[in-house]
């Protein structure tokens, strides 16, 4: 069909981020290249809404290409519904208004290209998810979102806090793409067409038919956990408060327009799959429910008015999951196309509160005396209240009080025992014990467990160390032998996807250690912003980083899915060792980037 | 205890000074500093602050090479800081040196934290100030939250115990039964008690600084709030005691749950590392920055008094003249006024601090808040109500609506669905279409929309304890003082326009920075407005004329207006009654004003960067306009960008020279003023007030990240007073990069035109301009008409400069 070329305008943010990446343009330059990027997939969404209107297209899939590689294959195809014509036209209406914004309210800061260019591969991923057919694709832009996340709430890498808090976030994605990464693998177990959403439409309804229904609850847990993660739903409501560190165009688009309710889509995406599940329907509602009072109870006294949009944002999407539950898909719809704009808007206009004071203290002078529910409880209520807000609902890493899991214990806990080497005398017996318990009981695949096990010991290790940065970045490279040894001798004739992750991971590796080679004296207990005085090696650090947590333009990415859909039948404990280690991978490397490159370099004399 | 009573005062001298942003004014960043001599008190807050209170080598050593800085004039400076060759050679090699390409000049150096930090194995300020900023935030809250802290008006000591104490919930880490103790103690109490468990007698001193201004943002700010509660509409009662009490709590909470075995901090442990007297910077550096800096500013001195010097003997004083205008002796309006004087000889302007002489607080309604309308530290005993107000009334309705809706949490969620439909149509506006539908025009004759009772009959007219208006006897009084003051007693021409100012910008939370300083950052116009009327009235002018040797002709008419130093474009109010030879007189005066606008507006466009050179002078109103509408613009106007003179004399010494919008200016006339009371009162005013507005841009410039705001960017309003980046950080002061970024830091001149002895009678009269003159944190020349000598103030004393060198 002709129409579907009109889908050939989304590959232009792409194009201008290979652009903006090439070398330094003038602020105009910049200014034409970012605008032709909104425009022309605008212009392009509207027309494929009208499309859908006029000639009433129901859901269709585009198949571009497939690629088969050792027992598996990787297709390429579009799924086009009214879920994905809503995304792209909001997307790309609402970066359109953004990005004119911020042509003028971010003149002249420095970091001008670097913030287009992050946009840009934003909308990539953005667009990638709306169109993604597959779960795979749909996993790669939500990586790519993730990731344009975290490099814009550290926009100012001179500050500590953005960075902190920036890394802080990026480990909240990490932890739930998990989820995200498990359902997909599961996905190519339900289906064999490599878990198309078509099929998903189509076979859904008859799932129950030849699947267990414990995997349903299974996968449907798993999505929801990593909709959780991304969405900021119970209990990780804290984190859009604290994202709030970037330009606040940035913060608008993300934590007021779009990155926040890539949760919805998702869910929505896979509604065919967990609707079955009475026990994820209900989960999903209790925790909508749940977030939508604690973030209202939250920022009804939150002083600050990013601090109160975000958990006002959050408490909105909490009510997107239970109408989504209930299966009310064109009020989802409804509901995040107004609340996207609305809420980014209100960001954008945030510093004008102040005048809107003034005006109305010029108009009446009993500002105060709001009439809140709150006031009419008794003291002693009222002041628990305001506790339980104030603290976040205990909800909060940073302090410590953070319900049922004190991170900073366990941190503190690991390192003692990381320290000593017992640990690692222990790891080949539970290894042992574990392939027995699975049935694994031949040599290789023992031995594939006790490598799997000392990877993850390992990558824990790495991540929680305070020794210099290039220590640290040695026992990544055996972290990362230690995987593909393990994945390579469980089941032999499955190197393709050892081939594929090392193809990238090696010279990522590589790439790092000659970034980090300089940096032995650096502490790692503090951020130290060495990118000021070494900005090339932090560029490279910065791909090596890319690399090595599975960016979807790496091979690394692609490599592990391979890996684990194969070992999954056959190996589920390996597996999830292996990936919780896969995933602190990228965590490992986030920390060495923000710790060594960036934050504030206390070191410099005026 | 007044032990710590001294502690906490002395460290209270370096607190920033930092205002609600309703009521925002430039003031002095460090008032506690200015009895010290300027640099030994940079030189101690630079210690305190760990920032350093000059620009990078490379912006000294560009204005070398540019000539902005006078080679003899920077010989001079070194050779009177360093007596022998050596070290004169060392300052030399020192402002030579290579630059560095980045500048990071604040560190901060907390030897108690650090060390308390590294025995528990966790920062401790970051465990403390997220719970602290806020508790702070939500206490000082002014309306943001749906509903305020329990007990917020009980001051914060006890309303922090009550949210511990009176709840079911724990606060983490407070343990509440040692916290029951303290109850009912006072919070200095509360702090001399705990703080021998955090630190020896010894270093009492050192942790309350460090206590003090690791928040330096909210410290300042509680002790502001506490010197002048009223600045808060809703006030709250909160004192550095309170601040400390609650900080120590906290911090030996945390100390105490994560090593219950900790001893109070000795001296002892601190070592070498931690107390080794740190320099910010070394002895040689500090003379050889202060050597550049001092030529820079000397340069730009000297080149103001030749050119004043040389232009003396061209100065033409117009005696008679068509019409008048009288403006703030704000910078920007400076540049408007030479544009309106070259195109009309018969055209005279005076300038007089914005709030005319009228201090008042104006009310628009029975339950409106008062806003004050005078300078800030004028206290007025009157109070001017809107007389009819029926727009007003129906903007009242409108404000209370939307300020009490959305209660109901049903009907929150239900209008949020199409709250939503609404903001897609004003984001297109918004960033597409910034002036909506029309340019306005630059200057309009309007009506004015409110209309004051100015004159009261009896003093039983009353309104919250303030007189309601004015007797005819204070206001002649008022008005006299501002003729005699800018020096018209006679000649007065038959149409005098008296003219306010204000700025109007978008989204910005800074919009009382820009506003007229004299009436408290708001809008001038009301107070030119009144003006105009009671100079109008009869019974005024015969007043004037008996008691006070004012003469005003029976045909002199006086007409208010406001001019928008933002958008560039003028109001003048009530010209419809006029008629025949004034109405005239009033179309010639706007058209002169329209072609001066357009030409102030392209003069302005040259400072904003993504303009062309070649723009044209009505495409660079519609620039203007369009940028103060705009929601997109951090940059709307530059404000006192570049200001560095305070000209005090007659217009005639000034008129037709260019001083690129750096100069306050203020009329005086020194013949009808033997005594020197009226210089008293316009140095009175315009030192502090010219001299904040000078240092607060100086500082903001020259330590960005430290003692200014930083970049617009990620600013975040805070309880409806305050900003700070993001929501956990302490609270920012000073200015936004994007309002000084192209300021030059120097410190205000004034140039004085009268004599020597009068000046030092005046100056050394009054203890507090003695204190900014005599220290140098503004610099004085004294042009003196009868001998015809120059003198600058430098060393204590004012010395006779010849030729204009100033060395």
């Amino acid at each position: 069909m002709l129409i579907n070329y009109l889908f050939l305008a989304y590959l232009v943010p792409f194009m201008a981020l290979i652009v903006l990446l090439v070398k330094k343009y003038s602020e105009s330059t910049i200014q034409r290249i970012s605008f032709i990027s909104v425009v022309i997939p605008f212009l392009s969404s509207a027309a494929l809404v009208v499309d859908y209107f006029l000639y009433k297209r129901g859901v269709r899939e585009i198949s571009l290409f497939e690629i088969a590689y050792g027992e598996h294959h990787f297709s390429f195809n579009l799924f086009v519904d009214k879920l994905s014509l809503s995304i792209l036209f909001l997307t790309s209406s609402l970066t359109l208004l953004v990005i004119k914004f911020s042509h003028t309210y971010l003149h002249k800061e420095p970091g001008y290209q670097r913030f287009f260019r992050t946009v840009s591969l934003f909308l990539c991923g953005l667009y990638l998810l709306a169109l993604a057919g597959t779960l795979d694709l749909f996993f790669a832009g939500w990586e790519m979102v993730g990731l344009s996340s975290f490099m814009l709430i550290a926009f100012y890498r001179d500050r500590t806090r953005p960075v902190k808090n920036a890394l802080r976030i990026f480990s909240i994605y990490r932890l739930c793409d998990l989820g995200l990464l498990f359902g997909a693998i599961i996905g190519h177990l339900l289906w064999e067409d490599a878990n198309h959403f078509l099929t998903f439409l189509s076979e859904g309804r008859n799932l129950h038919e030849y699947v267990d229904y414990n995997w349903v609850h299974l996968v449907g847990f798993l999505l929801m956990f990593s909709a959780i993660g991304k969405s900021a739903q119970f209990p990780f409501i804290n984190w859009p408060a604290r994202a709030m560190e970037g330009p606040t165009p940035s913060s608008a688009i993300f934590y007021g327009g779009l990155s926040i309710h890539c949760g919805v889509f998702l869910l929505y995406r896979t509604y065919p799959i967990w609707s079955h599940s009475y026990l994820v329907v209900y989960a999903l509602t209790g925790v909508g429910l749940l977030t939508a009072l604690l973030a209202t109870g939250i920022g009804r006294i939150q002083p600050n008015i990013k601090g109160q949009l975000a958990y006002l944002s959050v408490a909105h999407i909490g009510i997107m999951f239970i109408e989504l539950a209930w299966g009310f898909h064109n009020l989802v719809i409804f509901h995040f196309l107004t609340h996207s704009f609305f809420r980014c808007y209100q960001i954008l206009t945030s510093p004008s509160s102040i005048v809107d004071h003034v005006k109305v203290i010029d108009a009446t002078s009993n500002i105060t005396i709001k009439k809140a529910i709150e006031n009419w409880l008794p003291m002693k209520l009222r002041t628990t209240i305001y506790s339980f807000a104030l603290q976040e609902g205990f909800l909060s890493i940073s302090e410590r009080g953070f319900f049922p899991l004190p991170f900073v214990q366990i941190k503190l806990w690991m390192r003692k025992v990381f320290r000593s080497y017992i640990t690692f005398a222990v790891v080949p017996v539970i290894a042992y014990y574990l392939a027995h318990w699975q049935g694994h009981t031949e040599t290789h695949q023992v031995v594939a467990y006790m490598l799997g096990l000392l990877d993850l010991v390992l990558s824990a290790s790495c991540l929680t160390s305070l020794k210099n940065p290039n220590t640290i970045w040695n026992r990544f490279l055996a972290t990362q032998i230690l995987f593909m040894a393990s994945a390579f001798i469980f089941k032999a004739h499955s190197y393709h996807g050892v081939i594929l992750y090392s193809i990238s991971a090696i010279p990522c590796w590589v790439l790092g250690k000659y970034a980090l080679m300089q940096f032995t004296n650096v502490d790692m207990k503090k951020f130290n912003g060495l990118y000021i005085t070494n900005p090339k090696k932090s560029n490279l650090f910065f791909i090596a980083f890319l690399g090595m947590s599975g960016f979807p333009f790496f091979t690394t990415f692609w490599g592990e899915d391979v890996i684990f859909a194969e070992m999954l039948l056959e190996g589920p404990v390996l597996l999830t060792m292996t990936a919780l280690s896969m995933m602190f991978n990228g965590l490992i490397s986030a920390r060495i980037l923000t710790k060594v490159f960036w934050g504030f370099p206390s070191y410099i004399k005026y | 205890m007044d032990n710590l009573k001294t502690y906490v005062n002395d460290v209270a001298k370096f607190l920033p000074n930092i205002r609600p942003l309703n009521e925002f004014l430039h003031l002095n960043m460090l008032p506690g500093l200015q009895t010290m001599p300027f640099w030994q008190a940079m030189r101690e807050s630079a210690l305190k602050y760990s920032h350093l209170p000059f620009m990078p080598i490379s912006f000294y050593q560009n204005k070398l090479k540019s000539g902005a800085i006078d080679v003899h004039i920077l010989d001079a400076e070194i050779r009177a800081e360093a007596k022998d060759e050596k070290s004169q050679n060392e300052i030399r090699n020192t402002i030579q040196r290579e630059a560095k390409e980045y500048y990071f000049p604040e560190k901060t150096f907390r030897p108690i934290q650090k060390y308390i930090s590294e025995e528990i194995n966790h920062s401790l300020g970051e465990l403390t100030e997220p719970l602290l900023i806020r508790l702070l935030s939500s206490f000082y809250d002014q309306g943001f939250s749906f509903w305020n802290v329990p007990k917020a008006n009980e001051g914060f000591w006890k309303c922090f115990v009550n949210l511990v104490t009176n709840s079911y919930l724990p606060i983490y880490p407070i343990d509440k039964e040692q916290l029951v103790h303290f109850k009912d103690k006072t919070p200095i109490e509360v702090v001399s008690l705990l703080l021998p468990q955090i630190v020896e007698e010894e270093l009492a001193q050192l942790y309350i600084e460090e206590s003090l201004l690791s928040l330096k943002g909210w410290s300042g700010f509680i002790q502001n709030i506490n010197l002048e509660p009223k600045l808060l509409t809703d006030e709250r009662h909160a004192d550095l005691y309170d601040y400390l009490a609650v900080r120590m709590v906290i911090e030996l909470n945390w100390i105490r749950k994560i090593k219950p075995s900790f001893q109070p901090v000795i001296k002892s442990q601190l070592g070498a590392n931690y107390l080794k007297k740190r320099e910010v910077m070394s002895q040689v550096e500090w003379q050889a920055y202060k050597v550049i800096h001092e030529a820079y500013e000397k340069t730009y001195y000297q080149n103001i008094i030749i050119k004043m010097a040389e232009h003396a003997s061209n100065a033409r004083e117009i005696k008679k003249c068509e019409i008048q205008s009288f403006h703030c002796i704000d910078d920007r309006e400076c540049s408007l006024i030479r544009f309106m004087e070259e195109l009309d000889d018969n055209f005279k302007a005076y300038s007089t601090p914005g709030h005319f002489g009228l201090d008042f607080f104006y009310k628009v309604s029975d339950e409106a808040y008062p806003q004050k309308r005078c300078p800030a530290p004028v206290v007025p005993k009157f109070i001017l109500k809107e007389k009819r107000g029926k727009d007003v009334q129906r903007k009242n309705k409108i404000y209370k609506w939307q300020n009490s809706s959305y209660q109901n949490f049903f009907l929150e969620w239900f209008m949020s669905y199409f709250d939503g439909l609404n903001s897609i149509f004003k984001m297109i506006v918004d960033v597409f279409l910034p002036t909506k539908t029309f340019v306005p025009k630059s200057v309009r004759f309007m009506r004015s929309k409110s209309e004051v009772k100015i004159f009261r009959n009896s003093d039983n007219e009353t309104l919250n304890g303030l007189f309601l208006g004015y007797t005819h006897d204070e206001a002649a009084l008022r008005l006299a003082n501002v003729f005699k003051s800018i020096g018209l007693i006679q000649d007065f021409a038959p149409l005098v326009f008296i003219i306010g100012h204000t700025s109007t910008t978008t989204n910005n939370p800074y919009f009382t920075a820009y506003g007229c300083g004299a009436c408290s950052g708001r809008n001038g116009s009301l107070n030119a407005k009144v003006f105009s009327e009671i100079a109008n009235d009869p019974e005024i002018r015969k007043i004037l004329k008996d008691n006070h040797g004012v003469q005003i002709p029976e045909n002199t008419i006086f007409v208010s207006g406001v001019h928008d130093t933002c958008k560039d474009t003028v109001r003048i109010f009530n010209v419809d009654r006029l008629s025949g030879q004034h109405y005239d007189l009033a179309k010639r005066f706007s058209e002169n004003l329209k072609i001066s606008l357009a030409k102030n507006a392209k003069l302005r466009c040259a400072d904003f960067v993504n303009v062309p050179k070649d723009i044209t002078e009505s495409e660079a109103q519609a620039l203007t306009i369009e940028r103060a509408h705009s929601i997109f613009e951090p940059r709307p106007e530059f404000g006192h960008t570049r200001n560095a003179l305070c000209i005090v004399g007659k217009r005639a010494s000034t008129r037709g020279l260019s001083f690129d919008r750096r100069a306050f200016l203020q009329s005086y006339d020194y013949t009808i003023d033997p005594n020197g009371d009226y210089l008293l009162a316009i140095l009175g005013a315009a030192i502090p007030v010219c001299g904040g507005i000078n240092l607060d841009y100086f500082y903001s410039r020259m330590n960005n990240r430290g003692i200014g705001a930083g970049s617009k960017l990620s600013h975040n309003v805070t309880g409806l007073v305050a900003i700070s980046n993001g929501t956990e950080d302490d609270l920012l002061t000073g200015l936004a990069l994007q309002m000084v970024e192209l300021h030059e830091p120097m410190r205000i001149m004034f140039v004085v035109t009268v004599t020597l002895e009068v000046l030092q009678k005046v100056l050394k009269g009054n203890q507090n301009l003695w204190d900014w003159v005599n220290n140098e944190w503004v610099r004085f020349t004294c042009i003196d008409p009868v001998k015809k000598k120059t003198y600058f103030f430098q060393n204590g004393q004012f010395s006779e400069i010849s030729g204009g060198k100033l060395c």
